[in-house]
Parts: structure tokens; sequence; C-alpha cells
């Protein structure tokens, strides 16, 4: 082994362009007949290359990220407070103009009138009506503050503690997300966070009282994960002894869990669902059960009180056929295709967890 | 491109601070040319992040030649880098669409010659997501010892410390064993060759 590393070294001097004129012309001639040795040298020179191209992309990438963050989000708040404003007030707006229309219609006939008849009085009747305009004109700005206020309260995290919080997961890479119906049902403000600790505001889209689901939508026109959804919802039954595992937020952070189907049934024969031997708490409501090869094969949603260890969960027909009755926008690009079976569970667990999140209801 | 304002410093001074990788100048960079390119792909049917991700590939493409002293422009800087973005994403967009589009050569791109640059970058994306492969099959330790050497200049004192063992001798010559397991992986395993797609 001892000669072999003195061979790498001398070729990595070689490629580096380490060696001196002397050690350079005697190693070219080595190469010149060993053909072994040149195919090693070609083979480390496009190693050491590849090296020094990940190192500058990378640079590039991190550097330029910095900046076009800074930049987005500048543009994107600007944008989405006027969107915002534009879609949720036009309303009060209008009133308030159509007001300020009337308002000075009628005071330029009154004062025309007024003139007419009594010019003595047009100065006396002017200052009422300028009085009167100016009270318009605060009730105009109180409206507007009133609206303002009525934006942050809507589209800010509240600063108190949430309700509630459950787990929901990526149906695809729009923003659409299911968890289960109890976890946001009844309250209207729903935060949906992301694992980089980003709430964004959702609106429920679809929901299923029967099978405790709900399908959120992220209410942000920009929002996407940064892949495709790397699972995919199986549309068969799950098996009774297929082992299975779950990612989920009981506390701040996600856990995962692993464990086996133990029934196909759920509570009372509950054909619906599935019973699990898997450990689960409270906040872990609407969190997936993933099969070996990394498919979605039902959804977190209760546990018997009684008995530790014992889960249901949603069967996956349910899901899908809740999808169907989404708005023509949601396409479920990415729930048909595992991009993960064959890897290993350390590896699916990574690239499977950005793509599920908390969700947080605030009264 | 806006000729006045942006242009801070020359395209000369511009490029050798890159070379030397300041991060004044790739903000410059960003600033005077990312809202050019991004409009342009936006024409051509792209997202937000398609452009973005095609900028940053053009300046790395900058970043690569300006480091190797290997830049001579013929032209402005601002034409050279919307040249090498448009050419980046019709490539990608043909990839895509599976159907070529053929890349236009109007006046403005007639004297520049781009074609060796981008597939030179190609070639060299191609192998970093082969050798990402590579690495996330290679294992504890050779993808440490590695990644600490090649990717983030780490000493070979340091990285024996940082991986346990007694002398930087006795680490330096277990990286030129990983470095020749991750050669017999990256240029003769079939299977990796097959599953390695890339985006263009």
């Amino acid at each position: 082994m001892n000669e072999n590393t003195n061979i790498y070294e001398q070729i990595e001097k070689y490629c580096l362009d380490l060696m001196d004129e002397k050690e350079c012309y005697y190693f070219e001639q080595e190469i010149a007949k060993n053909p072994a040795l040149a195919k090693s040298v070609h083979e480390y020179q496009i190693l050491l290359h590849s090296f020094d191209h990940q190192q500058s992309r990378q640079f590039i990438h991190d550097s330029l990220s910095t900046f076009h963050q800074q930049h987005r989000s500048h543009t994107v708040v600007l944008f989405t407070q006027l969107k915002l404003h534009v879609n949720k007030y036009w309303r009060t707006a209008s009133v308030a103009a159509c007001v300020a229309l009337i308002a000075s219609v009628f005071t330029f006939i009154t004062v025309r009138s007024i003139y007419k008849h009594d010019t003595k009085g047009v100065y006396e009747t002017l200052r009422l009506v300028s009085k009167e305009i100016n009270s318009i004109k605060k009730n105009q700005g109180d409206i507007k503050n009133e609206v303002g206020n009525l934006k942050k309260k809507s589209a800010a995290i509240p600063d108190y503690p949430s309700k509630y919080s459950g787990t929901g997961f990526a149906l695809n890479n729009s923003g659409y997300l299911v968890t289960n119906l109890h976890v946001i049902d009844g309250f209207s403000k729903i935060f949906v966070f992301t694992n980089d600790n980003v709430g964004h505001p959702s609106e429920v889209v679809a929901t299923d009282e029967i099978n405790d689901l709900a399908i959120l939508k992220i209410n942000e026109s920009d929002f996407s994960f940064h892949d495709k959804v790397p699972y995919s919802i199986r549309k068969s039954n799950p098996n009774i002894a297929q082992r299975i595992y779950s990612l989920g937020y009981p506390k701040n952070d996600i856990v995962y869990n692993e464990g086996y189907i133990s029934s196909t049934t759920g509570f009372e024969g509950d054909s619906n669902r599935f019973q699990l031997e898997l450990p689960s708490g409270p906040g872990v409501s609407g969190a997936p059960i993933l099969d070996e090869t990394g498919n979605v094969v039902g959804i977190i949603s209760g546990k018997q009180s009684q008995t530790e260890g014992v889960t249901f969960a949603i069967k996956t027909q349910s899901l899908l056929s809740l999808c169907k009755s989404l708005p023509s926008d949601f396409e479920s690009n990415g729930i048909n295709t595992s991009e993960i079976k064959g890897q290993t569970r350390t590896q699916q667990v990574k690239k499977i967890q950005p793509y599920i999140c908390v969700v947080k209801v605030y009264n | 491109m806006k000729d006045n304002s942006l242009h801070i410093v020359s395209d000369e001074v511009l490029i050798s601070s890159l070379a030397e990788g300041d991060s004044k100048a790739i903000g410059q960079i960003y600033s005077s040319y990312y809202p050019a390119i991004e409009k342009m792909v936006f024409k051509m049917n792209g997202s937000v992040d398609d452009a973005f991700d095609i900028f940053q590939d053009s300046v790395t493409i900058l970043y690569e030649k300006a480091k190797a002293n290997n830049l001579q422009l013929s032209c402005k800087l601002s034409t050279y880098l919307i040249a090498i973005a448009k050419h980046l994403w019709l490539k990608k967009l043909s990839k895509l669409k599976k159907q070529s589009f053929s890349v236009l050569h109007d006046n403005m791109e007639e004297n520049i010659r781009i074609d060796d640059d981008i597939d030179q970058f190609l070639e060299f994306e191609n192998n970093v997501s082969k050798l990402t492969k590579c690495f996330e099959q290679i294992g504890d330790p050779c993808n440490g010892i590695l990644k600490a050497f090649y990717i983030d200049n780490k000493s070979m004192q340091n990285i024996a410390i940082e991986f346990g063992y007694t002398n930087p001798e006795n680490a330096k010559t277990q990286k030129y064993k990983c470095l020749n397991r991750l050669r017999k992986m990256f240029f003769n395993e079939p299977e990796l060759k097959e599953k390695n797609e890339r985006k263009y």
C-alpha cells in the first residue's frame, strides 16, 4: 500500500502542477511509457476538475442566493401587500369613494344654489360645508386605518400561543397540504409552518367530515416547495403486518417513529381506517404513514385512549377521492411516482422531511 | 442594459474582483444583470426559479473563466452574460419539452464564442452530479475526508484531528485510499452512469 500511496501522491502532485521541472520531465516520460499510469493521471485530472467546479459553483450559488433572497423578500412583501389590499378591501374602499363623491356633488349643488339666491350667507354656508368635508375626511381616514389593522390581523401570525397544532404533509409542490379535519375545525386562522419555521397563512379548500380529512392551501401566490414531492400516495389497501414509519410534530421538532400495521380495520371495525402499532401523541394528527418504499399508505387520525401504542390511521382512498373534488388548479404532480424508492431509510426521511409541516390554528 | 448608474466600475475591474471571490462584485453583478436575465427567461416561458437557476449557472461560468484568467471579452460583460443565459435556457427548455429549439444567433451574439464555454460547463456539471452520487455511496469516513480536503480546503493536520488519526501521514494514506475508491466508482460503475441525468 505504501508504494501505491507514493504513486498517487506523485500523480496528485503532477496534476496540481507542484512538481519541479526535472521531476515533471521524468514523470512525463513515465506516463508516455506506461498507458495504465496515463489513464490514472487523466482520471485524476477529471476528478480534481470536478472538485474545483463543485467548489466554484457552491460559492457562486451561495453568494447569489443571499442577494437574491434580500431582493425577493423586498418585492414579494410589497407585491403581496398590494394584492391583499386590492383583493380583500375593494368593497370598503369603493364605499368610501362613493361617499366622498356624493358629498362633493352635494356640496357643489348647495354652494351653487346658495350663491344664486343668497350671496350674504355664502361664506357662512361654505364654512359649514368645509367642516362637513373635514369630518368626512376624518371618517375616511378611520376607515383606512381600520382596514390596515384588519389586514395586519389576518396576514400576520398572532403573537399569542396557538389553540391547537397538528401535522400536515404536502400533496403537491404548489402549497396544497392534507391534515385532519379535527385539527382545524372551527378555526379561521390557520398557519402552516414549513420546516424552516416560517408560517404561511392558509385556507381550507376541501373537507371530509366522515373520514376526518381537510385539504389546506397556502395562501401565497408565489409559494412552492423546493422540489417535487418525493413520495407517492398508494392507491391499494394496506397489508396486515406491513412495516411502516411516520414523521410528525408532537413537539416543535420533527419526530420519527416506526411500527407495523396491526389490523386492516379501525376502531370497532371501521373499514375506512386501519390500526397501527406505533407510538403517537397529540400533535401528530395528520402525519403521513409511509411504507418501506416511501409510499404514503395512510394518515394518522387518533389513538385508542386505554391502550398504549395503538394508533388509528385513515386509508388513502378517502384522501384520493377528496383530491378529486379540488379546483382545477390543483395538479397532483408528484403524488403518483415515488422518487425515493430503493433508498435507505435515512435518505428517505431526509428527502421527505421538508414536505411535512406543522399546522397551527388561532382563535 | 442601462449604462449609466449601474456601471459603477468597469467590466475589467468587476471581472478581476470576481476572480478574487469578492462578494461586493457578486452583489454588483446580481443587481446589474439579474433583472435583464429574469425578464428574458420570463419572455421565454420560464419562472423566477428557472431564471435564478440560469443566472447562477451563467455567473458560475463567468467566475470559473475569470478565476482561470481565461476570459477575453470581445463584447460588453452584459452581452456575454445574457448570451450565455439564453443558450443555457434554450438547452434546458429543449430538454424539458423533449424537442429541440434552434439557438438563434442574432446580430448581438454574432461575434461571441460561447459554445465551448457552455459545453465545458455542462460537462463539469455532469461530473459534479456524478461525484455527488459517488459521495453518497462511498460512506464514512471517506466521504468526510475527501470533502474536507478537496472541497473545504482543510489541511491534513486538521483532518487528522477531526477524523481521529494519530498523525497527518496516516490521514494522508487514508485520503489516497479513499480517492482511489472514488475514482473506481466514478469511472467504472456503469449503473451510476445510467442513473445520472442532467437538467439540460
